[in-house]
């Protein structure tokens, strides 16, 4: 019986690319290289025709026993549970391996291996992740139409009362011949109906009916990224590994609503998620000194629609759409498109002096205006795309020139009882800062201190002695994330001031700290703040790429010109971070897919849908109306015609023109029957020359037109006085032609051959074929004597 | 009019045949349809563009499962393949021609059955094909049972499948007419019952000599090449120049006239055994003799008494075969009837050999010279013969309702 030989090698290669994809998405290394050895085993051994299957019975005790070790796992695991189930379903599949002897091991292995890649699709929205995937769906729909054609053959061979020993084995392999042709060409068939289908559910299917009827249940594990976390402490004896997943895309349009334009420069720039002003040594933490509640505002966004978050925003844009409004930042408008990935926080990445702010699906932000920062009501478990109108510069800034404090207050709209309480939360006392570190910037600073006024919130000199710290600390310093070697800091004690005086090395978070200290002690407003600092910036998708390895830590430090930035780490420059080269072209086009995927796939959403309907809609509405003005004119030239066959021009044509026409139709009409009566009768005649006549007409007609080839030889051979006696059949007289040439005589043997095929065989001959056998009497015609 | 006694009941001995609907789903296409449906309820509930996306690959593949599913029974020309007779009790093997049409699109995994005349065998016949090619032929090969003689109308069969993914079964049906011809079972004959028939030569009628045998001196014929030069007349050949060979005579071989009693005793399954069980005893004794180069006749009722004259060769020993396939069992028509409708084949030098169901011999028989009598409910008889196990006598006769043997 038939023999799906197909089927195993491809299943073998399915599941391992099911595992590789997995392994890809989990970040599972290990696992990946576990399987490969396990299946690359079994596969040898099965190769080697050593194999034994595994007895059902330990295999199942091993399913159990790993099933509850991965039900206590799953329990404790938190976000990465689904991984924990993907680990378990690579394992179920090497046990399977292990166990296969029959069609429900390699359907059960195809179920596993598509529950595995489900998981690890759950786990990740890469570009690279889904470029796999498809090649995984693509091989798994050919396996699984290869094992429905297993399962069925072997289904066919058990019920078949024939013995293999009296199966024609030419016939089987006849039925065989060309199957993985067929079978390609059914899988493309497959393929394209089935990913046209999704696409047209995936763009047209309504987006938010629905959403939440079941309840919320989310199983992604959103990444745990820093540069966005809510503390910030200093340890040393540690070492920070870089991360390069990509935790945001962000574009930047700069100017007014009008003039707008792409920024695409690629300088680098800082977006800021968090600040802290205040390091409380005892719990090795720095923190927001205060808190914001009394002046937080809490707006709930509606999709797409545009909402002022600042006060001056919200006074300028009371009586008009707040995107009007902003003009009035003039060419200072910056406009930023992020799409953030699941980054496990509720903190907002985002340029500084925010106005405004436009998200994609509704959420609940929390505006921060002492720190001008954003925060999320809830944890960001999904992919979020966000748009923001800000100036570049802090919202306190500019007011801040004239009457610093006020300016803040005048800004955020305050009400007038909680002036005070910021008063005194936007004052730092220098006592609060350990001596040590005052005595080191009083060391760097020199007597450029002595012209500061004391206790004045901002004085003229603090931009200058910022600067000198600034420079001190990128220029003594080492810049390191390995800190190993350097011992812990005892709980209670400031690592700030080892750092200073002993290691001088450290990261962001070290010099950020450093300077941001040692400007407080000298009775500056300083704050460190979190974020990214960003300068990988791709010319081919137009936006910048953030990354996890650029979450980066600096210093602001208010003076009269507002919040100033200041960035002391050693290794950190402002000169541009782009580099060029093959790699990074390569790099930022797979960037630049990968930021179509996030942003046209992940985060498709019901206005990306309401867009495409309505513009299909725009379109055919389009083609209707030139489809209509086309049927427009040709009905007016239809009316001309008619109006023309009815006025009496048509009656008034002469008679010999009228003759005329009648005298060319009826000769054209005459010698068209001729032609099918002639054509007619020498199909019957060459059927009666063939034997035909008493076959039914239509099986004589059908016959005849089929075995025309066949009278066109005969007449040619009569040519050349070869005639076929009555008394010979097609055979005895194609074989009595031996004294021919032989290419001739192979001609009329092979010829004849079909001959029989057709009249007796039920062949039909194709136009393909038709072709050949004119070919081949022309040269009969041309090798005859 | 009826004699009184119920059509031959198919019911209980009827094969079972299965009969796909047109369009159907397999539990596997609703584990699948339910799954489409929770994951459509996922999507919306979750607003998760991966899951929207799966959803529409399952819509996509249920869509595309309906669609290939038609399109594999789509201009399929079935044709069958198979010898004109079989006989009970012997496997014969059938193949179906599956030619596809269709210019670019294969046919995959398309299971033939037979729907008409089914009965005919012990288990409905049913054929696999793998795969045909565009534009190519394929060859399903199946083999079947006959369990009833008789002659069987193969009318209709039924093509289906479940291909791609075994969600959707599809079926359609084709007519394709083809009659078989089952002949009764044949058994092995032991030689020993063949002693019990006389040579012609032993009767007092006049028998001509036959050219043919080693026997005796017959004549003399040109020697034609791949004769053995042992029997060239070589004195004949010197006088005349041209190699002559001798030909001998043969001894003749016995006549045999059977005469197969159909006549039930009572309308039971154990009376329609051994009359089936005489029939195949009759068909077994004319295959073997004629295939032993004698002559043999036949006599017996199947609707009207039939009497074919004692012959050889292989036309004959088809048209034999032919009524003894055919033959109706009858319930009138005993032995008595049937010894005097043979009188015409009976002569001295024939040896009448009576197939009965009946355990004895009718009274008449005594009186006849040298009539061989095998009740097929004899173990003597029995043992002459030997049917193979598969062979159900019970079953045998022909499925026709209402037999004519039936009626007076």
């Amino acid at each position: 019986m038939y023999d799906i030989r197909q089927f195993k090698p491809l299943l073998y290669l399915l599941v391992l690319l099911g595992i590789s994809t997995y392994a890809y998405a989990a970040e599972s290394p290990g696992v990946w290289a576990l399987a490969f050895l396990a299946i690359g085993l079994n596969a040898l051994l099965v190769a080697m025709d050593r194999f034994t299957p595994m007895p059902r019975w330990l295999s199942s005790i091993i399913t159990i026993g790993s099933l509850l070790y991965v039900t206590t796992q799953v329990l404790h695991a938190g976000n990465r549970a689904i991984l924990v189930v993907g680990q378990y379903l690579v394992f179920l599949q090497i046990i399977k391996f292990y166990e296969q002897r029959a069609n429900r091991d390699y359907g059960q292995l195809l179920v596993l291996s598509l529950l595995m890649v489900i998981a690890a699709s759950i786990n990740t929205a890469s570009l690279i992740f889904a470029l796999l995937l498809t090649v995984y769906l693509f091989l798994s729909l050919y396996c699984c139409l290869l094992f429905h054609l297993k399962v069925e053959s072997d289904g066919a061979k058990l019920a078949q009362s024939l013995p293999a020993t009296r199966l024609s084995a030419a016939g089987m392999r006849q039925n065989q011949m060309k199957l993985s042709s067929s079978m390609r060409r059914l899988t493309a068939l497959v393929a394209g109906a089935s990913i046209t289908v999704a696409v047209v559910v995936f763009i047209f299917f309504p987006r938010g009916a629905g959403s939440g009827m079941l309840g919320q249940f989310s199983i992604a594990a959103p990444m745990n990224v820093t540069g966005l976390s809510d503390s910030m402490e200093l340890n040393t004896g540690q070492r920070i590994e870089q991360n390069s997943a990509v935790v945001a895309y962000v574009q930047l349009f700069q100017g007014s609503a009008e003039t707008e334009g792409l920024i695409e420069t690629g300088r680098p720039i800082y977006l800021r998620s968090t600040s802290f002003d205040r390091y409380d040594r005892r719990i090795n933490s720095w923190f927001w000194r205060e808190s914001q509640d009394h002046v937080v505002r809490s707006h709930n966004l509606q999709p797409n629609l545009e909402t002022p978050v600042t006060a001056t925003a919200r006074r300028l844009g009371k009586s008009s759409q707040p995107s009007a409004a902003m003009p009035l930042l003039g060419e200072n408008r910056i406009r930023q498109v992020v799409d953030l990935a699941a980054t496990g926080s509720t903190r907002l990445i985002a340029l500084p002096g925010v106005y405004s702010i436009k998200s994609q699906r509704e959420v609940v932000v929390r505006y921060f205006p002492l720190d001008d920062t954003i925060q999320l009501q809830k944890i960001l478990a999904e992919p979020l795309h966000y748009e923001l109108i800000c100036s570049g510069q802090n919202n306190s800034s500019t007011d801040v020139v004239a009457n610093p404090v006020a300016g803040v207050f005048d800004a955020l709209q305050v009400a007038s009882g909680l002036k005070k309480n910021l008063a005194s939360s936007v004052a730092v006392t220098a006592a609060a800062v350990d001596p040590r570190i005052h005595d080191y910037a009083m060391t760097v600073v020199g007597k450029r201190a002595e012209r500061r006024h004391a206790g004045a919130i901002i004085d003229p000199v603090d931009p200058e002695l910022a600067q000198a710290i600034e420079q001190h600390l990128r220029s003594k310093f080492q810049y390191t994330t390995d800190l190993t070697d350097v011992p812990a800091i005892a709980p209670g004690d400031n690592p700030i001031v080892p750092f200073l005086y002993e290691f001088k090395r450290g990261h962001c978070s070290f010099f950020a700290a450093a300077m941001c200290l040692m400007c407080q002690s000298l009775g500056m407003q300083a704050r460190v703040v979190n974020g990214y600092l960003c300068d990988e910036y791709s010319s081919m998708g137009q936006h910048y790429i953030v990354r996890q390895s650029q979450a980066h830590a600096w210093v602001e430090v208010l003076t009269n010109k507002g919040w100033q930035t200041f960035d002391p780490t050693s290794s950190t420059s402002t000169t541009g971070g782009s580099s060029t080269g093959m790699w990074q072209s390569v790099r930022h086009f797979f960037g630049f897919l990968e930021y179509k995927w996030a942003s046209s796939v992940i985060a498709y959403n019901n206005e990306h849908r309401e867009n495409i309907v309505s513009e299909l809609d725009k379109r055919l509405t389009d083609s209707a109306y030139k489809g209509s003005q086309v049927l427009g004119n040709a009905r007016g030239t239809w009316q001309q015609l008619r109006s023309w066959l009815d006025s009496a021009q048509v009656l008034s044509m002469p008679a010999w023109a009228l003759f005329g026409l009648v005298a060319l139709l009826m000769p054209a009409l005459a010698i068209a029957l001729t032609a099918f009566i002639i054509g007619r009768w020498r199909v019957r005649r060459s059927a009666r020359r063939m034997g035909l006549a008493a076959l039914p007409a239509a099986d004589r007609l059908r016959m005849a037109r089929q075995l025309g080839f066949y009278s066109q030889m005969m007449q040619m051979l009569e040519r050349h006085q070869m005639k076929k006696t009555p008394a010979q059949t097609p055979q005895e007289f194609s074989e009595s032609l031996s004294h021919l040439r032989p290419e001739a005589f192979e001609t009329v043997v092979r010829l004849t051959r079909i001959f029989y095929r057709i009249r007796y065989g039920r062949h039909e001959v194709g136009p393909a074929q038709h072709r050949h056998i004119r070919a081949a009497l022309n040269r009969l015609s041309s090798v005859l004597p | 009019m009826r004699s009184g006694v119920n059509p031959m009941p198919l019911g209980p001995i009827q094969t079972r045949f299965r009969r796909r609907p047109r369009l159907d789903f397999s539990v596997v296409g609703m584990v699948y349809i339910a799954l489409m449906i929770f994951m459509g309820l996922a999507a919306m509930n979750s607003q998760a563009n991966l899951l929207f996306g799966v959803f529409g690959l399952m819509i996509g593949v249920m869509v595309i499962s309906g669609v290939i599913s038609r399109a594999v029974l789509s201009r399929l020309r079935i044709g069958r393949q198979m010898p004109e007779t079989a006989v009970v009790g012997q496997p014969l093997k059938i193949g179906y021609e599956c030619k596809n049409l269709k210019r670019f699109w294969p046919s995959f995994s398309v299971t033939i059955a037979e729907l008409d005349g089914s009965e005919a065998f012990v288990r409905q016949p049913v054929a696999y094909m793998l795969h045909a090619a565009a534009r190519q032929t394929a060859i399903a090969p199946t083999e079947a049972m006959p369990r009833r003689r008789g002659l069987h109308a193969l009318d209709r069969l039924q093509i289906s499948t479940s291909f791609p993914f075994g969600f959707i079964k599809r079926a359609r049906e084709r007519r394709l007419h083809d009659t078989l011809l089952v002949y009764p079972a044949l058994g092995r004959v032991s030689l020993r019952l063949l002693m019990h028939c006389r040579s012609s030569e032993q009767g007092w009628a006049q028998s001509r000599p036959q050219s043919g045998g080693s026997n005796e001196f017959y004549g003399v014929k040109e020697f034609r090449a791949g004769e053995s030069p042992r029997f060239i007349h070589w004195k004949r050949s010197a006088r005349t120049g041209v190699l002559v060979s001798k030909e001998m005579t043969r001894i003749a071989p016995p006549r045999l006239a059977l005469l197969v009693d159909t006549c039930l005793g009572a309308d039971d399954p154990t009376s329609r055994a051994a009359v089936e069980r005489a029939i195949a005893m009759a068909a077994s004794v004319a295959s073997h003799a004629l295939d032993g180069g004698m002559v043999v006749g036949l006599c017996g009722w199947s609707g009207r008494w039939i009497t074919l004259p004692t012959t050889r060769g292989k036309r004959h020993c088809r048209e034999l075969m032919s009524i003894l396939a055919r033959m109706k069992l009858n319930l009138q028509h005993g032995p008595e009837q049937l010894l005097e409708n043979a009188r015409s084949l009976l002569n001295a030098s024939t040896t009448a050999m009576l197939f009965t169901p009946a355990p004895s011999a009718p009274p008449q028989a005594s009186g006849m010279r040298g009539l061989v009598v095998l009740s097929a409910v004899d173990p003597r008889a029995q043992a002459y013969f030997e049917f193979d196990s598969d062979v159900d006598f019970s079953v045998a006769m022909p499925a026709e309702p209402g037999p004519l043997s039936l009626r007076k």
